[in-house]
């Protein structure tokens, strides 16, 4: 139906709902465009002066800052970390779960799935009570711990649907002219599922990046991460650097979200 | 569903899930269970936890906070998600999957962004009073941050998308000649969308709306950082006993109570889903 054919009052209430959706695109995307705008100096932040020019000095002074360029390093480490031993685990789990048939497998499945369902307020308590008597608070080894447990479910998740998107005949037919279990996963499985490996990859890769509930309860002055430092920050001081970290953040969600455009991932809503 | 390759193999599956298994198991189970055992006092088992929040204020203030806020911020993003479901199911799928990229941004925008960036838009020399203050030419310092509406407003920016989803999904459900028909015999736009678009829509709004609830119960980061003191959620009460007094059979039985309250929500919710679909 086009605009044209439409009567008055039929083209009136869909201009009302576009104003409407406007208006809520605008909210959404407000806070990025704040941040980066301070970031480049075109707002004042708080605590600055009135100057109003662009500028990369904030960029300068967060590149030569110490306390937040080692924490941007914790950061990558614990996430690259993460990224690898989840798909390590989740590879595996998530053939063996569409491949295998075993009793009880709905519940295993749902037993991964764990961490979606509980909140993370929940889990970081537990990891942080557990942690301490095994003494793995503020240390790497923990951090990348909990968050390979946290971002395995929706690895899970992105190779599932990758797995059912292929042919389950070519590894049959593979397994037919003799080839074993081991080399139909390696040779005829894998290969067709590289693009969802690497887009949970990078999903696993930014949620680590981004987590700050369980990062805030295990880590401490030595393993401080990005998100926590910020967190602390823009509790505490309110620097104006918070503004630069915020606008690497966003420019790693952006690199999320066009992944997720391309491959539609974990949609929110049912997973809870 | 037994797909051709699909084998009873069981060392397979062993040798397959095993250390996925192990990790959750080790990782989130055994942590979860010891927090129950904490709540109850580990060895020496005592309800002195539970007994003693019961007769909190501090702990039934924050529980009232927790459902107040959470229905508030539910009840926004749902008004606010609606219109934009309705607008991309509107859209040609080549513009609508363009126009996704709004709505997955900000959805993968971390809540510290959007915290950080809320305490700049609605402090008391924020944006909002700055241009308050312009417009009217005199100093305006209105106390939008650091309470109950700015913890809604920033958690309704972090939960629009989980609206936005379901509540399109259904929408696209619809078949597109009901409207159709039903403006050809001259309804007004209005009333296509109370007997027609709302209805069909109103599976996805109640997926929307309570995994949205159910979110907002366990939110931590928004009312740590935008809220004042009488906004804490159970969530930063945690927190609190954990950090601040070290009182972990507290920060457990707290911990519990959340779980269970969130539980019984998601329960609630999924019997609400299959009554409606029946």
């Amino acid at each position: 139906m086009n605009l044209d054919s439409m009567d008055r009052p039929a083209r009136r209430t869909r201009y009302f709902t576009t104003g409407l959706a406007c208006v809520v695109y605008g909210f959404l995307l407000v806070p990025s465009i704040i941040v980066m705008l301070i970031s480049f100096g075109l707002i004042a932040g708080p605590g600055q002066g009135g100057g109003t020019n662009p500028t990369l000095r904030l960029y300068a002074e967060f590149l030569s800052s110490p306390a937040w360029m080692q924490s941007v390093w914790h950061s990558v480490f614990i996430a690259f970390s993460a990224t690898i031993l989840s798909l390590g685990i989740g590879i595996p789990a998530t053939y063996g779960l569409e491949r295998f048939a075993f009793p009880g497998k709905n519940l295993i499945r749902g037993m991964l799935m764990t961490p979606l369902a509980v909140p993370t307020i929940i889990i970081s308590l537990g990891i942080y009570f557990y942690f301490s008597t095994l003494g793995l608070i503020n240390s790497f080894a923990g951090l990348v711990l909990a968050h390979t447990v946290y971002v395995t479910p929706y690895v899970i998740m992105t190779l599932t649907a990758g797995i059912r998107k292929i042919d389950p005949r070519l590894e049959f037919a593979a397994q037919l002219m003799g080839a074993g279990r081991q080399r139909v996963f390696w040779c005829v499985m894998l290969p067709q599922i590289r693009p969802s490996i690497i887009a949970s990859g990078l999903f696993a890769l930014l949620m680590s990046f981004d987590e700050v509930v369980i990062a805030w309860f295990i880590s401490g002055v030595q393993t401080e991460t990005l998100p926590v430092r910020m967190y602390s920050s823009i509790q505490w001081e309110i620097s104006p650097l918070i503004a630069v970290a915020s606008t690497l953040l966003s420019a790693v969600s952006f690199l999320a979200c066009l992944v997720a455009s391309r491959v539609r991932p974990v949609e929110g809503g049912d997973s809870f | 569903m037994t797909t051709p390759a699909m084998t009873r193999d069981r060392t397979g599956a062993l040798c397959t899930i095993g250390p996925a298994a192990v990790f959750m198991v080790g990782i989130v189970g055994i942590p979860l269970l010891y927090i129950f055992y904490v709540s109850f006092n580990g060895l020496h088992f005592s309800f002195y936890a539970y007994v003693t929040l019961l007769s909190s204020r501090l702990f039934f203030q924050s529980l009232w906070s927790t459902f107040e806020t959470s229905i508030l911020a539910t009840v926004l993003s749902v008004l606010l998600g609606y219109p934009v479901a309705i607008h991309l199911a509107r859209q040609s799928p080549r513009r609508r999957a363009l126009m996704m990229i709004l709505v997955l941004m900000p959805f993968w925008t971390s809540i510290l962004v959007k915290s950080y960036a809320f305490t700049i838009i609605l402090g008391r020399r924020g944006l909002i009073n700055s241009a308050l203050s312009y417009l009217v030419g005199h100093k305006v310092a209105l106390p939008l941050l650091f309470n109950k509406f700015a913890v809604v407003i920033g958690m309704a920016n972090y939960l629009v998308p989980f609206v936005i989803f379901p509540v399109l999904a259904s929408l696209l459900a619809i078949d597109p000649a009901l409207g159709r028909a039903a403006t050809l015999m001259g309804a007004h736009p209005l009333r296509v969308f109370r007997q027609i678009t709302l209805p069909l829509s109103l599976p996805g709004v109640i997926a929307g709306a309570s995994s949205t609830f159910i979110i907002s119960l366990g939110f931590f980061v928004v009312p740590a950082l935008l809220g004042g003191r009488h906004d804490v959620m159970l969530a930063n009460l945690v927190d609190f006993y954990t950090r601040e007094t070290l009182d972990w059979s507290a920060a457990a039985a707290i911990g519990m109570c959340l779980l269970a309250i969130i539980g019984l929500c998601g329960v609630m919710a999924a019997t609400l889903r299959k009554v409606r679909r029946a």
